[in-house]
């Protein structure tokens, strides 16, 4: 018997010839002019509230926007419209139509600073959690060795090398490579990322972290807390310390390591897994930062240096103290509001 | 089902199962299966909401009448790295549906026995051709099902009470399809949860699946086999049938369908029971007609599931921040 193969049609078609009264009593919100009104006023009274689309929706048919993130085209047959495949807000940049989803993993870009957590140690290498859908890998020949970066990676080192890192070790890296599936390749070779100590280790959402020249801040606090480094990876993972002086002697003259003399600059110590002597006063302003991140970030309000700073400034001016409202409740929302304030003004 | 070792990590009930006791009472009412009093075109109310639980990447949770269903999504995550893992350029699915040992009158296994396990591969076929997997290479997504209440669906003979003067009479009579029609009502709950879920796990996705049931019934037949009037004219269709068919109705076919509704595509079907040898392609168009009808009744619902939580998130960080809103809504980049 010959088969014939009837290729989909579009669901307008069929809802052409659709009985209404048959839908069991529960309008569908799948119609003729299902797609979403991007340039002229919405034809349908309280239709698409705040431009939220789910799967298989129209989003638009007119061919003058490229897809971006969270779309797909549909089949040529049916006219090339953009369809949503997200459940999501509609965002818009020039021409480009992408679909932010509430929640959404970080993927990870060549040069981005990450916070990550090692998972497990292999013969000659470790894998990172960095909260991307795959977890990444750090080659022992990225990594700076002790006794110099110029040192040949010997047998030795394969044998020692939970000596550097071994598992649930924070450290601060940069994504160096990526495999055409994605893949990300880690590298530590610089005097600026390593392992973390002396602080706190939080998560925020991926999206949270706005993306910037520097993501290594130096915040003097007040309170006698002294310096705070605070690491905002660009994957949502931060990791809030106390302020230590460069472990080698020249950065601490002014000058910055160049790679041939990294050899006499990098020692041991910067591996060493024993926190140094913290003052209360500096857990404290450690503390306060971690919550003013948390606020910003259930605020919806993109976490940057400015940010912070505001951010800090508006918590020292509320007296708040202490893990409690950082989470949630009125305060950290009064701090939020007061950061965006400053904002404003400034 | 074969006898298998008992399960020794676990308290385990008898392994006859129990019952709950059934207390007969006078009245007829009370003993009468129940029927539906709404039209055999509409649907049941559905109640379903997502991001419910937490600790996992998507959640939802799904209510119709008696059946409470909670679905998890999990991942995407990387595959374990084992030696006997494959390549996978495309994420791999495996979906896992489990009765709640309370889910039915009879009681339930912890392990899961072969009803769940074929519960389970459908709806893996009716999930695996929405999900865009080759965007999730190296990577696995876990779809698990837990049904925490079901209309019973023990077996295939209904049991009628009937009074006659003082007695009460038990009349015990086949009910060809019965667990079909349970079990339909399920998988199609389970697959609009499911995608609900994953909507709400940004996992990215063709379109949204949702599940459909229908029933045909034809008028019920004398013991001495003779119709009591003309079986094909007489075909009633219900949709999201419940276990008791209706009044002087005996049931034909059931048909589920997982069912694309934006692209008007079938990812997903099971027919059981005798569509007509005659006009069979009539009959079993009809019948898919009916259940389609049905799955997209169960859309609305769920394209309406999907946004709600996407706008109670953009109300309540939208008030919070009014400029950061704005700015990822519309963003006009010069040069």
């Amino acid at each position: 018997m010959p088969i014939q193969i009837i290729s989909p049609a579009p669901f307008v078609t069929a809802a052409d010839d659709y009985d209404e009264e048959h839908e069991g009593g529960v309008r569908l919100d799948f119609d003729n002019d299902g797609d979403v009104l991007m340039d002229e006023a919405p034809r349908r009274a309280g239709g698409q509230a705040g431009g939220i689309v789910t799967p298989g929706e129209v989003v638009t048919d007119d061919p003058q926007w490229m897809r971006g993130h969270g779309t797909y085209l549909s089949p040529a047959t049916s006219g090339q419209s953009i369809i949503s495949s997200l459940a999501g807000t509609i965002s818009k940049t020039n021409k480009l139509l992408s679909i932010r989803a509430l929640k959404f993993r970080y993927i990870p870009e060549i040069g981005d600073l990450v916070v990550g957590r090692i998972l497990e140690v292999q013969t000659k290498r470790w894998r990172v959690d960095i909260a991307a859908p795959h977890s990444a890998t750090l080659l022992l020949s990225s990594i700076n060795l002790p006794g110099g970066i110029l040192r040949k990676r010997t047998s030795t080192d394969e044998l020692q090398i939970r000596t550097f890192f071994s598992e649930g070790d924070l450290l601060v890296a940069e994504v160096q490579t990526l495999s055409n599936d994605g893949l990300a390749s880690l590298h530590t070779r610089s005097l600026k990322y390593g392992k973390l100590r002396n602080g706190v280790f939080m998560t925020i959402d991926a999206g949270m972290v706005r993306r910037m020249k520097s993501h290594v801040l130096t915040l003097p606090t007040s309170n006698g807390g002294g310096d705070v480094d605070i690491y905002l990876g660009v994957n949502g993972y931060i990791y809030i310390a106390k302020h230590t002086t460069p472990l080698t002697e020249s950065t601490t003259e002014g000058k910055s390591v160049s790679i041939t003399r990294l050899e006499e600059e990098a020692s041991e110590a910067i591996y060493s897994n024993v926190n140094e002597e913290i003052s209360p006063e500096t857990r404290g302003e450690i503390a306060r930062i971690a919550c003013v991140i948390a606020a910003l970030a259930k605020g919806g309000v993109k976490v940057d240096e400015e940010m912070v700073e505001l951010g800090y400034e508006a918590a020292l001016e509320e007296f708040l103290q202490g893990v409690e409202w950082g989470g949630d409740g009125e305060a950290g929302k009064r701090v939020v509001a007061a950061a965006l304030a400053k904002r404003r003004l400034s | 089902m074969a006898a298998r070792a008992p399960d020794r990590r676990r308290n385990n009930p008898p392994s006859h199962g129990t019952t709950p006791p059934v207390f007969l009472s006078s009245s007829s009412e009370a003993v009468k299966p129940k029927q539906s009093s709404r039209p055999p075109n509409e649907i049941r109310k559905i109640f379903l909401r997502t991001g419910l639980i937490s600790s996992v990447t998507g959640s939802s949770f799904l209510e119709i009448a008696p059946l409470k269903l909670s679905v998890s999504v999990l991942g995407p995550r990387p595959l374990p790295r084992t030696s006997s893992t494959p390549f996978a350029a495309q994420a791999i699915l495996t979906t896992e549906v489990k009765f709640a040992p309370f889910a039915s009158t009879v009681r339930r296994g912890y392990l899961r026995d072969s009803s769940e396990r074929d519960l389970g591969s459908r709806l893996y076929q009716a999930l695996v051709g929405a999900i865009r997997r080759e965007l999730y290479p190296k990577s696995r997504i876990e779809v698990v099902v837990t049904i925490l209440d079901s209309e019973d669906e023990g077996d295939d003979v209904n049991t009628v009470y009937i009074e006659e003067g003082k007695t009460t009479v038990e009349t015990k009579f086949w009910d060809a399809g019965r667990s079909e029609r349970a079990l339909g009502v399920v998988l199609a709950g389970c697959i609009t949860a499911a995608s609900a879920a994953l909507a709400d796990a940004g996992i990215e996705m063709f379109d949204l699946v949702s599940g459909g049931v229908a029933t045909s019934f034809v008028d019920e037949v004398d013991p001495k086999g003779k119709s009591k009037g003309d079986a094909v004219g007489n075909k009633l269709y219900v949709r999201d049938p419940v276990i008791a068919p209706p009044e002087g109705k005996t049931p034909l076919a059931t048909c589920v369908l997982g069912y694309m509704a934006a692209r008007d595509e079938i990812s997903e079907l099971w027919i059981s029971g005798k569509v007509g040898t005659k006009n069979g392609t009539t009959e079993m168009d009809e019948l898919v007609d009916e259940a389609i009808a049905a799955a997209r009744s169960a859309r609305g619902v769920l394209n309406e599931a999907a946004k709600e939580r996407v706008q109670f998130i953009v109300d309540k960080t939208g008030a919070a921040s009014a400029p950061t809103k704005t700015e990822a809504m519309d963003v006009e980049m010069s040069g």
